[in-house]
């Protein structure tokens, strides 16, 4: 029971240290002060209107965004499902276009969007040059790209996904079944796998396939109808793109054989300019709390998981 | 009451339950859902004697052939039997398939069925397809010799019990008559008690088969079978072209009338399409045998269960004509030799697939798909997807087969039982 009456002791001290604490800060304060802190919450909680603390600077990166009263995000020019495309009544949406517009909404801000990039790493062109100042955009944060500009934490994973020409894989690798087996099959001289230019996926199959010869193309379809016609073993790149394929493409299955690698994971994340520090900041903790609250969960389950999207 | 119990036995009636039970499935699903529990049950209760039935027919069957003195003569004949009749299934398999051409000209919408079905499965397996299969000949002799027989007593791994079986039944021959004698009045009293069991369950056929085919139909993809009609097509055919062979044989061999031939062994015929399950046909087929076409006990007691486990023709043709059916889909031309791989192939692979259990007996295929350089993963999504029409429509193969194979292999001792009848 001596235990006990120690412990007990111990808790009240606390409390008592903790109550004079309590008084002494109050008391700190002028009451003129206390007056100002209590309008600013009021005033927040009636008109819900950020990023207005009274009597600080705005940091300069952020403060640009709210003085121009609009937030410009740069987007690759072509629609790429769902992460960014137009809807049948032309409406444009997308995850990305939606994080897009919940940040402006939280910044207080009209969004912009900036369409010009025709490749991926233009899009980080656009965000080193200060064209935009942000690009949410189905990025993959590369280290080579973070050489010129910052990375948010990554805010969806996707992996990186083999289509592979099903009779060549028989002919060649008979035994070849699990993605392990195929991903070592598929690393030895004379195997041509093709790959989008100027995308992440060029550095990956130089790094995942060294042996393998990599073929540089400009658009899929082309691509995937050498995958088909057998002048390519297969080619490399996002779950995504190949899950739209198969979508539109439902015998496509039948030549060709998807391969999800779930190890070699894309992450994506937004790009900020390198002198953006606080910016960046803003984003993580925006990232933080878009995840606790669900929005990003949704937002993904919405787009990624489900398939209803496909029909509006 | 022996009127109602002598009804229920009416092969019309049970037949009539099986074509009730799949239209049920086909209107009806949701009900027939609800009913495929007591369809499983039955099934259980028809296999549930079946591994000891296996064991006690084959071990006396054997240490009497041994006593008598005259086994090398007749596992020879038996031997050279099967080895000639899944040639021929194989050959039958890369005829039909050949003529038919089950997989060329689908239309675009039965690509992009297919397409789709392989991609799903692939897509949502990518990781759990990770399975250890091992193909040929060799796995088939690692499955065959069990390291503990009680092990692979409990796991009803069929081909070690055989295995095991014949090695006894030949020791328990070797012994003298003197010990076997009274070893093997047991070993009949135990299989007479199993064979009345399951003759007691006959009893339940009608509804047990109304209850498993209406659970089997219910559950069934029709988008994928309208895109693989063809060789679902090809496929019954062949088969109805095996049990004709079949029959034939039987009743040259038998005499009497072909129709006798036929419907002697009609009750196994449907209990093989209902069950899908060849072991649990064997007690009606051993019944059909001895009784309908009064074959040797003897010999339909030992050969019919030995054939079950290691006689597929029936898997052998479906392997044969479902390799071309790949071919064709993926539009490969098939050189004279590739045409020997099959028939080789299917043969080995029919063997191989009757020890191995549900789709691992279809990723058998492989042996003949891999050096063909035709993709494996495909054939076997594809073949897995109509499995639940194919399975009965080949277990009636194989059980009729090895019925021709009982008649052949007996001695003349049944022409003279049936001759003397008939006169």
């Amino acid at each position: 029971m001596k235990i006990n009456y120690k412990y007990w002791a111990i808790a009240i001290v606390v409390l008592g240290l903790l109550l004079t604490n309590g008084t002494v800060g109050k008391a700190s304060l002028s009451d003129n002060e206390e007056e100002q802190v209590k309008s600013n919450i009021e005033l927040r909680r009636a008109e819900e209107q950020p990023l207005t603390i009274a009597n600080a600077d705005i940091a300069p990166d952020i403060d640009r965004i709210i003085k121009r009263g609009r937030l410009i995000v740069v987007i690759f020019f072509e629609d790429v499902p769902p992460f960014f495309m137009h809807t049948k009544n032309g409406e444009f949406t997308g995850i990305d276009v939606e994080i897009a517009r919940d940040i402006a909404n939280k910044l207080g801000v009209d969004v912009e969007f900036n369409r010009s990039p025709e490749t991926f790493d233009g899009i980080v062109e656009i965000v080193a040059n200060r064209e935009a100042d942000i690009a949410i955009s189905l990025l993959s944060d590369t280290l080579s790209r973070a050489t010129t500009v910052r990375f948010s934490n990554s805010y969806v994973e996707l992996h990186q996904t083999l289509l592979i020409n099903r009779l060549n894989l028989a002919e060649r690798f008979p035994t070849a079944e699990t993605a392990d087996e195929i991903n070592s099959a598929l690393n030895q001289e004379g195997i041509k796998i093709g790959v989008i230019d100027g995308t992440s996926y060029v550095d990956f199959v130089k790094e995942t396939y060294p042996l393998a010869t990599y073929v540089p193309y400009d658009d899929f379809s082309t691509m995937v109808e050498d995958v088909t016609n057998g002048n390519l073993f297969a080619l490399l790149y996002d779950e995504l793109e190949i899950s739209n394929w198969k979508y539109a493409n439902p015998d496509g299955g039948l030549l060709l054989k998807i391969v999800v690698l779930e190890k070699q994971t894309d992450t994506i994340a937004f790009a900020v300019h390198r002198d953006d520090v606080n910016l960046l900041a803003w984003l993580n903790l925006y990232l933080v709390k878009a995840q606790g609250s669900g929005f990003l969960d949704n937002l993904l389950e919405t787009y990624l998981t489900q398939n209803e999207w496909r029909n509006q | 009451m022996k009127k109602i119990l002598d009804l229920m036995l009416n092969p019309w009636l049970v037949f009539g339950s099986l074509i009730a039970g799949g239209a049920f499935g086909w209107f009806l699903p949701a009900v027939a859902v609800q009913i495929s529990p007591i369809g499983d049950l039955y099934i259980n209760l028809l296999q549930m004697s079946v591994i000891p039935i296996l064991l006690t027919a084959v071990m006396g069957g054997l240490t009497r052939l041994f006593i008598s003195g005259s086994a090398s003569n007749y596992l020879s004949r038996l031997l050279f039997t099967i080895l000639f009749g899944l040639m021929i299934a194989s050959l039958i398999g890369i005829f039909v398939g050949s003529i038919g051409r089950p997989g060329s000209n689908l239309q675009q919408s039965s690509h992009a069925t297919l397409g789709t079905t392989i991609s799903n499965t692939e897509f949502g397996s990518s990781q759990s397809a990770n399975e250890n299969r091992e193909l040929g000949l060799f796995s088939f002799f690692n499955t065959m010799i069990p390291d503990n027989i009680f092990l692979a007593l409990t796991q009803g791994n069929r081909l070690s019990i055989t295995f095991f079986s014949i090695v006894v039944g030949v020791a328990l021959g070797s012994v003298g008559s003197q010990l076997a004698t009274p070893a093997l009045a047991g070993i009949d009293a135990f299989y007479q008690t199993f064979i009345k069991i399951t003759g007691w369950l006959m009893y339940g056929l009608p509804v047990g088969l109304f209850c498993l085919t209406a659970g089997n139909v219910s559950g069934l993809g029709f988008d994928i079978l309208g895109a693989m009609l063809k060789l679902l097509l090809f496929v019954s055919l062949g088969a109805i072209l095996h049990v004709l062979t079949y029959t034939i044989i039987i009743w040259l061999k038998v005499g009497g009338s072909i129709f006798h031939s036929f419907s002697a062994l009609r009750e196994s015929l449907i209990v093989a399409l209902g069950t899908a399950s060849s072991f649990a046909t064997i007690p009606s087929a051993l019944r059909g045998l001895k009784e309908g076409l009064q074959i040797d006990k003897d010999t339909a007691d030992l050969v019919l269960p030995l054939g079950i486990t290691i006689n597929p023709p029936g898997s052998v043709f479906h392997f044969a004509i479902s390799t071309l059916f790949i071919a064709q889909l993926y539009g490969k031309d098939l050189s004279i030799d590739q045409y020997v791989v099959i028939f080789i192939g299917a043969v080995l692979a029919g063997i191989a697939a009757s020890g191995a259990p549900g789709i691992a007996a279809l990723s058998m295929i492989g042996i003949i798909l891999q050096p063909l350089g035709l993709p494996t993963g495909v054939a076997i999504i594809l073949l897995a997807a109509i499995d639940p029409i194919v399975d009965p429509i080949l277990t009636v193969v194989n059980v009729h087969a090895n019925c021709a194979t009982t008649v052949l292999v007996s001695g003349d001792r049944a022409i003279k039982t049936t001759s003397t009848e008939n006169a």
